[in-house]
């Protein structure tokens, strides 16, 4: 009898041992070596948030390609450039965006394990981190490599709207964002750090421009953990740079309007800091 | 070692397969449980294991001179004494001396004396409370001779730190589980598959309610000055279930676990959140420490019989034990207070025990007395879970304050409790319509189809693995 309640136990179990097995495998088999931009003559790429999603536009912004998604952790930033560092690397250089709220995003914003098809190309350490913060109600979406072709999600999208003025009414009375920094988001952007220096790309930081953001965060402990860990990357700090209401989507992103003004900013600056880092160094 | 971890995960079943391997031999069968149960035990720390084997020996040595004194009642009392006291001041020296310590130097202090006092700094060993009162148990059983003391010590050793049981109970009698391991045993197939049933449901309350609820609870308690009354209301209805899941989940467990070696542990819980009174909710919960009391400290107080004087005093020192029981802290005690007066008036009136039998018996639905008298018990019973769960007695009447004010007709913040009101929802589905069975899953009479009833496990085991919350240690784990 002891033999019969054993067995019906392993028969038991099989399924759900068996699943995972069948995921794994469908990412094994599904999961490319590398991936490339589909313009491999732009120099420049952006990674991030729905903050560089909305706020820059790569037709403006010369030379560069806006490959931001909304609510993409660091995690997967750091899949999409390992992908794309694999193989032939095309571009120099990375506009990557850090903001009070990409480094504080955490377990209550469910963008941080975001699910698209990036998630075919995590390798299995990664996909280790990500299955660690993953809800697991969210665990019938690892069977998606079975039917979507893995690919880079990401680019411009320029909103139409202003609603700034019903973005402020709701944030009223609600508490300041208090930018505890959230471990995992600060280890992939470590990773990233490294993984740039590594393959030899000059590695930005942008903080694009927000609406009274230090009503909404805690910007004191932001800049605190940008200068504790990230004192030599250069930061492009335009979060406070002041534009007209009318440029706003929400108090957290650019509209199409205020996109193609901090674009125009952008593309000035950036250019003009690039030759000046060029002479210091001839210098 | 926690049951829902991945290392009782792997002891499990090579605890299984090395104990009925070895049933030729009931000697060595024992001898293996008592290894497995200190492996488990020393899991958490080993400086435990001094402890309960200090505990155990000296229970078991007390049978022994109980027996060899056999004739001289005086001598007996002096021993049972000796060993009771010895038990209740090492249980004290863990777990209340810096309680009464700090009271006692308040008092001083509100006197105008400045004490200079010692206060210890000792970890609270895991299950003393448990293992203490079920050695406890053994020598007053061996005193009134209701059950023989045991020459063997293996088997007395087993008994009081047997696994399952060992860290959050059911507090095992002597006259149940000490038997059992003094007899052979051999492999039930259907007591094990059943023991299965029991575990699945047992992970079911502890990781998809008791978790999930434990989430908002701690944010809703921790913030509590600056919420509303209906989100205290919610609050205090999470904690409720949490409580609940998290306890009978682990009982459960602990019975289903017990059930795979071919023992019995006795039920600790039978539906309470049913209950039409509240002399109803307490033969329901918590039943193995309950009846503890009953049997050691109530009757030989003279119980229920006596004038109306003796009864109310008899009453309130078992509630208050039972309060102290689960810590030092005025919380606990107030709690115990707090039921004792609701339960005096049922025993006075001689209500107590006017519902014996299983509520809306051969009907689905419930009338609606069955259903008000349900709802004042639960509201009872959760107002006193606010006590029990607040860390101070300040706290308590805050938060019970700030419920029942004019912001409990207030919609409540309801975020992120989707998953625990699903948990809560299917939970008492399911044991309602189980409520007259062992457990909520002994199905395989009712469901004969096997198909059907591995669908069910099925679910289950897939919605422990999709919601199950963030691992938080057992409450009871603290008592």
């Amino acid at each position: 009898m002891i033999c019969k309640f054993i067995r019906k136990g392993i028969v038991f179990i099989l399924p759900l041992t068996i699943l995972p097995a069948i995921i794994g495998l469908g990412y094994y088999l599904h999961r490319p070596d590398s991936l490339s931009l589909p313009d491999a003559s732009r120099k420049i790429l952006i990674l991030g948030d729905s903050h560089t999603e909305c706020g820059i536009n790569d037709s403006l912004f010369s030379n560069s390609f806006n490959f931001s998604e909304s609510s993409e952790s660091y995690l997967f930033c750091y899949a999409k450039l390992q992908m794309l560092t694999s193989g032939q690397k095309t571009f120099d250089t990375l506009l990557l965006s850090v903001n009070p709220r990409s480094l504080s995003a955490g377990t209550h914003i469910p963008g941080v394990y975001k699910f698209n098809s990036t998630l075919c190309l995590l390798d299995w350490s990664t996909l280790q981190d990500y299955l660690d913060e993953m809800p697991l109600y969210m665990a019938g979406r690892l069977l998606r490599p079975f039917w979507q072709e893995p690919c880079l999600e990401g680019g411009f999208l320029g909103l139409p709207d202003c609603k700034l003025a019903k973005d402020i009414a709701s944030r009223q009375g609600k508490d300041k964002n208090s930018c505890i920094t959230y471990p995992l988001q600060l280890t992939y952007l470590q990773k990233i750090v490294r993984l740039c220096e590594e393959k030899n790309i000059r590695l930005y930081f942008v903080n694009v421009p927000m609406y009274n953001a230090g009503h909404y965060f805690n910007m004191d402990n932001f800049y605190q953990c940008i200068d504790t860990n990230f004192r030599e990357i250069p930061f492009l700090d335009y979060g406070d740079m002041l534009l007209p209401d009318s440029c706003f989507m929400d108090a957290g992103h650019l509209n199409r309007r205020g996109a193609e003004i901090f674009s125009r900013i952008l593309e000035r600056d950036f250019h003009e800091k690039r030759e000046m880092m060029a002479d210091n160094s001839l210098k | 070692m926690l049951f829902n971890s991945i290392e009782f995960l792997f002891f499990l079943p090579l605890v299984f397969c090395c104990y009925w391997m070895l049933s030729g031999s009931r000697q060595w069968q024992n001898l293996f449980v008592v290894a497995a149960s200190y492996l488990f035990y020393g899991w958490w720390d080993l400086r435990f294991l001094l402890l309960i084997a200090f505990t155990s020996f000296c229970s078991y040595w007390s049978g022994i001179l109980l027996q060899k004194n056999d004739g001289n009642r005086r001598v007996q009392k002096w021993i049972s004494a000796g060993n009771i006291s010895l038990n209740l001041f090492i249980l004290g020296l863990f777990k209340y001396f810096n309680f009464f310590s700090e009271n006692l130097a308040a008092l001083f202090r509100s006197l105008g004396y400045e004490p200079d006092w010692v206060m210890l700094d000792v970890l609270l060993p895991v299950g003393i409370s448990f293992y203490t009162f079920q050695a406890l148990s053994y020598t007053i059983d061996v005193y009134q001779k209701r059950i023989s003391p045991t020459c063997d010590i293996v088997t007395f050793f087993a008994y009081i730190s047997f696994f399952p049981q060992l860290v959050a109970g059911p507090i095992e009698r002597a006259t149940n589980l000490l038997p059992q391991f003094a007899k052979s045993r051999s492999f039930d197939y259907g007591k094990a598959m059943d023991g299965m049933r029991q575990i699945l449901w047992g992970f079911f309350k502890k990781v998809v309610v008791a978790d999930n609820c434990a989430v908002a609870v701690t944010v809703i308690f921790n913030h509590y000055t600056h919420e509303s009354g209906s989100t205290l209301l919610l609050g205090a209805v999470l904690f409720t279930f949490q409580i609940y899941g998290d306890f009978s989940g682990y009982s459960d467990i602990a019975i289903g676990t017990a059930r795979l070696f071919g023992i019995d542990l006795m039920k600790n819980f039978h539906f309470p959140y049913f209950s039409r009174d509240i002399a109803e909710f307490w033969r329901r919960w918590h039943i193995s420490l309950n009846t503890w009391f009953r049997d050691y400290v109530y009757i030989p107080l003279g119980g229920s019989r006596g004038k109306k004087g003796m009864v109310f005093r008899n009453t309130m020192v078992i509630f208050l034990l039972s309060g102290l029981w689960h810590g030092a802290n005025w919380t606990f005690i107030v709690w115990g207070a707090y039921h004792a007066f609701l339960f005096l008036p049922l025993l006075l009136l001689g209500k107590n025990r006017k519902y014996q039998d299983t509520v809306a018996r051969g009907r689905f639905w419930p009338n609606g007395k069955e259903v008000l008298q349900m709802g004042v018990t639960f509201g009872l019973v959760m107002t006193g879970w606010v006590i029990f769960r607040a860390e101070n007695m300040t706290q308590a009447i805050a938060y019970l304050r700030r419920m029942f004010s004019a912001s409990l007709f207030s919609w409540p913040h309801w975020e992120g409790c989707g998953i625990a009101a699903g948990g809560i929802l299917i939970l008492l589905l399911v044991e309602w319509i189980q409520r007259d069975k062992e457990h909520a899953l002994a199905i395989d009479r009712q469901i004969r189809s096997q198909g059907v009833r591995w669908s069910i496990y099925y679910v289950l085991v897939l919605l422990i693995l999709m919601f199950g919350g963030e691992s938080v240690d057992f409450i009871y784990f603290q008592f």
